[in-house]
C-alpha cells in the first residue's frame, strides 16, 4: 500500500534516468545483493545458495547476502522477489518447486511463465529410492512386484505436498500404476526418521538428504533417478537399468531476477554464475552433497527459461491426475 | 574404556585455545542477542551463521554450539527480567521467574538458571557420550502413535500450569491448539483459518505469539496505572540465591535433568516438552504447590535444567542419524554441509576428532556460560532499575526486529500487535498464557501425530494400545489426570465453604 | 445473587472463540469421519470442547464475588499496537532507520510520563544502537533506507 506509492514514484524517476540507465549497469553492482532462498535456513535449497553466493561474491566484488523467506512450498518468497525493484539487487533462487508450484496451487501472487528473468540453472539434485531397512525387495523389479501385490498395506512417504520426495512419489506410482498409500511428513528430517525405524516402508528423496543414511546401513537404496549411476553411490543401479525407463528426477535449482531487470545485468551475474559453478571449493562440495554444478550452457538464461516451460508443461498432467493441491 | 579415551581426544581438541576462544565468543555473541527480547536461539543463529564460515570445520561447530546455548541463556535472562519469552522453553522459565523478578529476586533467579543450566549439560554431555547409540535405536522405536501419546500426557501435564482456575487453563489450552491449527493442512494441502492469505499458510509465527501474549501484554498491564512507582521501579535485593534457595533448587535440578535428558533423545520434538514437563513435575512434587506461579524458585530451577539437558540431548539424532530435531539443529547441519562434512551414523567414525570435540565442547561452553554470566547478572540486575517508561519502547523496537528476523515477513508484526491485544484481553479476563503457548506449540504435532498414526494403521484405533510403548504413555496420562483433577476438586469445596462464609 | 461479570465475561469470550473456529471449520472444510479425518475433524472437536469449557466457566461465575478489576490502559494500547504495525508498513518502504524511529518514537509515547524531547533522545540513542547492533554487527537483510529514500 504504501509501499506501491513509493514504488510507483521510483519506477517514475527511473524512467527519467534511463539515459543514465546503462552506465549504472555496466558498474553493476555497487552495493550488496540479496539473494532470496525461499525455504527454511539449513536446508539442502539453502546449503547450496550458500555456497554459490559465496563463490559469485568473490567475482561480483560485492556481498551476496542470503535471506530466507520460507512458507507456502516457496511460493511466498517467489512471489517476494516477483515484486522486487528489478535492479539486480534481488534474485531468487527456486528449484523444481518453480515449475510445480504453478499447478499445485491454484492461486498464484505471480504468473510463473512472466514474473522473472533468468539467469541459468545452478545444479540438478538427483534422487534415490529408498526404503526401511529389512525391506523383503532386493532390487527394483522385486520392489514393483511386491508394492503392486500388497498395495493395501504397503506405505510410501513424502514431505509434504510440492516437495520433491511428493513429486517423485506421483511419478513412481503413475510408472507402475498402482496407488500406495501416501504418508506425508513435515520434511525430510522425520520422514527419513520414520523411514529407518521401520515405521514406514519406501519413499523417493535427494541424494543430499540420503547419501549418508545409504551408506551406513540405516536405509535400504534401490535405484537413482539418473541417466547414469552416480559417483558416490556406484553399487546403485539406475532406475533405466532395472526395466523403469522414462523415469528421470531430477531437482534442478534455478537463479532468478525480477521482470524488467536490464539485460545488461543478467548477463553479468550469468557470467558470475557460470564462474562460481568452477570453482574448486562449489565443485567439491557439491559433490559430498551427491550432486554436480551445472554445465556452462545450463548455467544460461535462454537454458533455465527452456526447462522450467519444459517441466511446467511436464508435471501439469501427472499433479492434475493425482488430484492433490496445495491451496 | 574406549568412552574415556575419546572423551580425552574431545577435549584436546576442544581445549585448543582457539577453540575455547570462539567458544566464548560464540557464548557472548550469543547470549548478547538471545537476551534482545523476541529473538531467540533460532534467529540467533540463523544471524551469526555466515561468521563461521571463515573457521575450520571444528572451530565452527563448536563456535555455532556455543552461540545456541549462549542464546537459550539470553532468551531466559529476558523471560525473567522483562517476561519475553523468545522460544517455547523459555515461556515456562518467565512464569515463575518473571514474579521473582518483580519480588527483587532477578538476581537469585538468574543464577539459579546458570548453574542449573551447567549442571544439566554437565550430566548430559555424559550421557551423549555413553549412551548416544542405544538411546538412538530406542528412540527410533517412537512412531506416530507414541509420539501422539506423549503428547497426550504432555497436555494433560500441563493443566498443571495453571496457577488460577484448572477451567480456564483448560480452555486457553484448547484455544492454543486451535491456533496452533492456522496453516496449511499437511495431508490434504487444505489450508485452514488462513482468512485467505498467503503468509498464515505455514501457521502463525511462534515469536509473534509469544512476545505478543506474554510482552506486550505485560507492558500493557504494566501501564495501566503509572503511578504505581514500584512497577515503575523495580527494587533489588541481593544477586546471589540464598543459602536456604540452594537447598531447595537442588533437587529440582538433578529431577529436571533427567526429565529434559529423556525427553530431548525423542527427534519428533520431545525437547518442547522438558520444560513444561519439568514444571509440572516440580509442581506435583512439591510440598508447597500454591507458590507456583508467584515467584517459586523450584519452578525455574527445574525447567531450566531440563531445558539444557533437553538441547544437549537433542544433538544425538543429529550427530547419530544425520536428521536435526529442530531447526536449530537443521542450521548446524546446513553448517556442517558448507564445511564440507555430512552429518550422519559415521561421522563419528569417520571424523572422531570432529564428533568427539562437539562433545567435549558442549561441556567447555556450558562452562563458560556460566563463567559469562553470573558476574552479568549484576549488570542485568541494574538495567531493571532504568525507570520503566524508558525501558519499555527499547523493548518494543528490540522485539519487532527480532520477531521480523525471524522470516523476513511484516505480517509477522502485525500478528505480533494482535497477539498483543490478545494477551492484553487474556490478563483482564484472568486467563493465563503459559497454557495457551503449550497448546499453540503441541497441537498440530498432536493432530499430524494422530492421523499419522491411524493412516499407517489403516484407520485402526486400537494401535495406540496395542503398541507397548504407547499404551504405557497413555495409561501414565490417565493416572496424571486424576492425579491432577483431585486436588482440584477439593480445593473447589474449600473455596466454595470460604465463600458461603 | 452476585455474578463474577469477569469470568462470565471469560466464559462468552471462550464461547465466542469455540463458535469462530467451529463455524468457520465446518463451512470451509471437509470434516471427514472418526477414522478418515478430514481436515475440518479436529478443529470442530476443539472448538465444541471450546464451547463446552466456555459455558462451565458461565456458569461457575454465578453465585461468585467479582473481583477487584484494574484500569485498561487505553492510551497505552493505542500506541503500543500501533508501533509494530507501522514498523511493519515501514520497514521495507521506507528502510530500517525510519522503522527503528518510528516504532520507537511511537511506543514511547504510550506513557503518560513520556515528553517529547525525552522521547527523541531516546529514540536517537535507540536507532544508533540498532544500526550498529542489527545492520552492521549481525549483518541484518534489511535496507537502511528503502524504496522511495533510496
Amino acid at each position: 500500500m504504501v509501499g506501491r506509492v513509493f514504488k510507483i514514484a521510483a519506477a517514475g524517476l527511473g524512467l527519467l534516468a534511463l539515459s543514465a540507465g546503462v552506465a549504472a549497469a555496466q558498474s553493476y553492482p555497487t552495493r550488496n545483493v540479496t539473494v532470496v532462498v525461499p525455504f527454511s535456513a539449513g536446508g539442502p535449497t539453502d546449503t547450496v545458495t550458500r555456497l554459490v553466493a559465496e563463490a559469485m561474491s568473490r567475482d561480483l566484488g560485492q556481498q551476496i547476502v542470503v535471506e530466507n523467506v520460507g512458507g507456502a512450498g516457496g511460493t511466498l518468497g517467489a512471489a517476494r522477489v516477483a515484486k522486487a525493484d528489478p535492479d539486480g539487487y534481488t534474485l531468487l533462487l527456486h528449484h523444481i518447486g518453480m515449475a510445480t508450484s504453478a499447478t499445485l496451487y491454484r492461486k498464484l501472487p505471480y504468473e510463473p511463465l512472466n514474473a522473472f528473468e533468468y539467469v541459468g540453472l545452478v545444479t540438478d539434485v538427483p534422487m534415490v529410492i529408498v526404503s526401511k531397512p529389512n525391506w523383503e525387495p532386493t532390487d527394483l523389479k522385486s520392489l514393483i512386484e511386491y508394492v503392486k501385490a500388497n498395495k493395501d498395506t504397503v506405505t510410501y512417504a513424502n514431505a509434504g505436498i510440492g516437495a520433491a520426495s511428493h513429486l517423485c512419489g506421483m511419478l513412481f506410482m503413475s510408472a507402475i500404476e498402482t496407488e500406495v498409500t501416501t504418508v506425508p511428513y513435515k520434511g525430510t528430517g522425520p520422514a527419513l526418521t520414520d523411514l529407518m525405524g521401520g515405521q514406514v516402508d519406501f519413499m523417493c528423496d535427494q541424494t543430499t538428504n540420503t547419501t549418508n543414511q545409504i551408506k551406513s546401513g540405516k536405509i535400504k537404496a534401490y535405484a537413482t533417478t539418473t541417466k547414469e549411476r552416480l559417483d558416490n553411490l556406484p553399487d546403485v543401479p539406475t532406475a533405466a537399468e532395472q526395466g523403469l525407463a522414462d523415469f528421470q528426477v531430477g531437482i534442478w535449482h534455478g537463479l532468478y531476477a525480477p521482470k524488467g531487470t536490464p539485460k545488461e545485468v543478467i548477463d553479468r551475474l550469468s557470467a558470475s554464475l557460470q564462474k562460481a559453478l568452477k570453482d574448486e571449493n562449489v565443485v567439491k562440495q557439491f559433490a559430498s552433497l551427491g550432486t554436480a554444478p551445472s554445465t556452462q550452457e545450463e548455467a544460461t538464461p535462454a537454458a533455465l527459461k527452456e526447462k522450467l516451460e519444459s517441466e511446467i508443461k511436464r508435471w501439469e498432467p501427472v499433479i492434475k491426475a493425482a488430484g492433490q493441491y496445495a491451496d | 574404556m574406549e568412552i574415556f579415551d575419546n572423551l580425552i581426544l574431545g577435549m584436546e581438541t576442544a581445549l585448543h585455545w582457539q577453540n575455547i576462544l570462539f567458544c566464548f565468543l560464540g557464548v557472548l555473541l550469543g547470549t548478547l542477542v538471545g537476551v534482545l527480547p523476541g529473538i531467540g536461539p533460532t534467529a540467533t543463529i540463523a544471524m551469526l551463521l555466515p561468521i563461521t564460515f571463515k573457521l575450520s570445520p571444528e572451530t565452527s561447530l563448536i563456535m555455532l554450539a556455543g552461540i545456541y546455548y549462549g542464546s537459550q541463556y539470553g532468551g531466559s535472562t529476558t523471560a525473567i527480567l522483562i517476561n519475553l519469552p523468545g522460544e517455547s522453553a523459555s515461556a515456562v522459565t518467565a512464569i515463575d521467574g518473571y514474579q521473582m523478578a518483580r519480588q527483587g529476586r532477578a538476581g537469585p533467579a538468574l543464577a539459579t538458571a546458570a548453574l542449573g543450566s551447567f549442571f544439566a549439560g554437565t550430566v548430559a554431555t555424559f550421557i551423549i557420550a555413553i549412551f548416544a547409540p542405544p538411546l538412538t535405536d530406542i528412540a527410533l522405536q517412537f512412531g506416530s502413535a507414541e509420539y501422539f501419546s506423549l503428547m497426550v500426557l504432555g497436555l494433560i501435564s500441563s493443566v498443571a500450569l495453571a496457577h488460577g482456575s484448572v477451567v480456564k487453563a483448560i480452555g486457553m489450552i484448547i484455544l492454543g491448539l486451535l491456533l496452533g491449527l492456522v496453516g496449511t493442512d499437511i495431508y490434504t494441502g487444505t489450508p485452514r483459518f488462513t482468512l485467505d492469505r498467503l503468509e498464515l499458510a505455514d501457521g502463525l509465527n511462534f515469536v509473534a505469539v509469544a512476545v505478543g501474549v506474554f510482552g506486550i501484554a505485560e507492558i500493557l498491564r504494566n501501564l495501566e496505572d503509572e503511578s504505581d512507582r514500584e512497577i515503575m521501579v523495580k527494587k533489588v535485593t541481593g544477586l546471589w540465591p540464598s543459602k536456604a534457595d540452594f537447598k531447595a533448587i537442588i533437587a529440582p535440578i538433578i529431577r529436571g535433568t533427567f526429565v529434559g535428558s529423556a525427553l530431548g533423545i525423542l527427534p519428533g520434538g520431545g525437547a518442547i516438552l522438558s520444560s513444561f514437563a519439568a514444571y509440572t513435575v516440580e509442581k506435583k512434587v512439591s510440598k508447597t504447590p500454591e507458590r507456583f506461579g508467584k515467584g517459586a524458585i523450584e519452578g525455574v530451577a527445574g525447567p531450566e535444567a531440563a531445558n539444557n539437558a533437553g538441547s544437549q540431548t537433542s544433538f544425538i539424532p543429529m550427530l547419530t542419524l544425520g536428521i536435526p530435531a529442530n531447526p536449530v539443529m537443521a542450521l548446524m547441519i546446513g553448517a556442517m554441509i558448507i564445511q564440507g562434512i555430512v552429518p550422519g551414523p559415521e561421522v563419528a567414525t569417520s571424523q572422531p576428532k570432529l564428533f568427539w570435540g562437539i562433545i567435549a565442547s558442549m561441556w567447555v561452553g556450558n562452562l563458560l556460560l556460566v563463567l559469562l554470566n553470573l558476574p552479568l547478572i549484576g549488570l542485568w540486575v541494574r538495567l531493571l532499575t532504568v525507570p520503566y517508561y524508558v525501558l519499555f519502547p527499547a523493548i518494543l523496537t528490540f522485539a519487532s526486529i527480532g520477531v521480523y528476523s525471524v522470516m523476513s515477513n511484516e505480517f509477522d508484526l502485525y500478528a505480533m500487535a494482535a497477539f498483543g491485544l490478545l494477551g492484553y484481553i487474556l490478563s483482564k479476563l484472568d486467563c493465563e498464557p503459559a497454557p495457551l503457548l503449550l497448546g499453540f506449540v503441541i497441537g498440530p504435532m498432536l493432530e499430524e501425530h494422530l492421523r499419522r498414526a491411524m493412516i499407517i494403521s489403516r484407520g485402526d484405533p486400537m494401535v495406540f494400545f496395542e503398541r507397548p510403548i504407547s499404551a504405557g504413555l497413555l495409561v501414565a496420562a490417565a493416572l496424571v489426570l486424576v492425579v491432577v483433577l483431585l486436588p482440584s476438586v477439593r480445593k473447589k469445596r474449600d473455596e466454595v465453604f470460604v465463600e458461603e462464609d | 445473587m452476585s455474578i463474577n461479570k469477569r469470568d462470565m465475561v471469560s466464559g462468552a469470550f471462550l464461547i465466542a472463540l469455540g463458535l469462530f473456529f467451529g463455524i468457520y471449520a465446518y463451512v470451509d472444510l471437509n470434516i471427514g469421519s472418526a477414522f478418515r479425518m478430514g481436515p475440518g475433524f479436529f478443529p470442530v472437536v476443539l472448538s465444541g470442547l471450546l464451547i463446552l469449557i466456555g459455558i462451565i466457566v458461565v456458569l461457575q461465575s454465578l453465585n461468585a464475588e467479582h473481583p477487584l478489576m484494574t484500569p485498561i490502559a487505553w492510551r497505552g494500547l493505542f500506541f503500543i499496537l500501533l508501533s509494530p504495525i507501522v514498523f511493519g508498513l515501514t520497514i521495507r518502504a521506507l528502510g530500517f532507520v525510519p522503522a527503528v524511529v518510528l516504532v520507537c518514537g511511537i511506543s514511547a509515547f504510550a506513557s503518560h510520563r513520556m515528553g517529547v524531547l525525552k522521547a527523541a533522545i531516546i529514540t536517537v540513542c535507540m536507532t544508533l544502537f540498532c544500526i550498529g547492533v542489527f545492520y552492521y554487527a549481525l549483518g541484518l537483510p534489511v535496507r537502511l533506507f528503502g524504496g522511495w529514500l533510496n
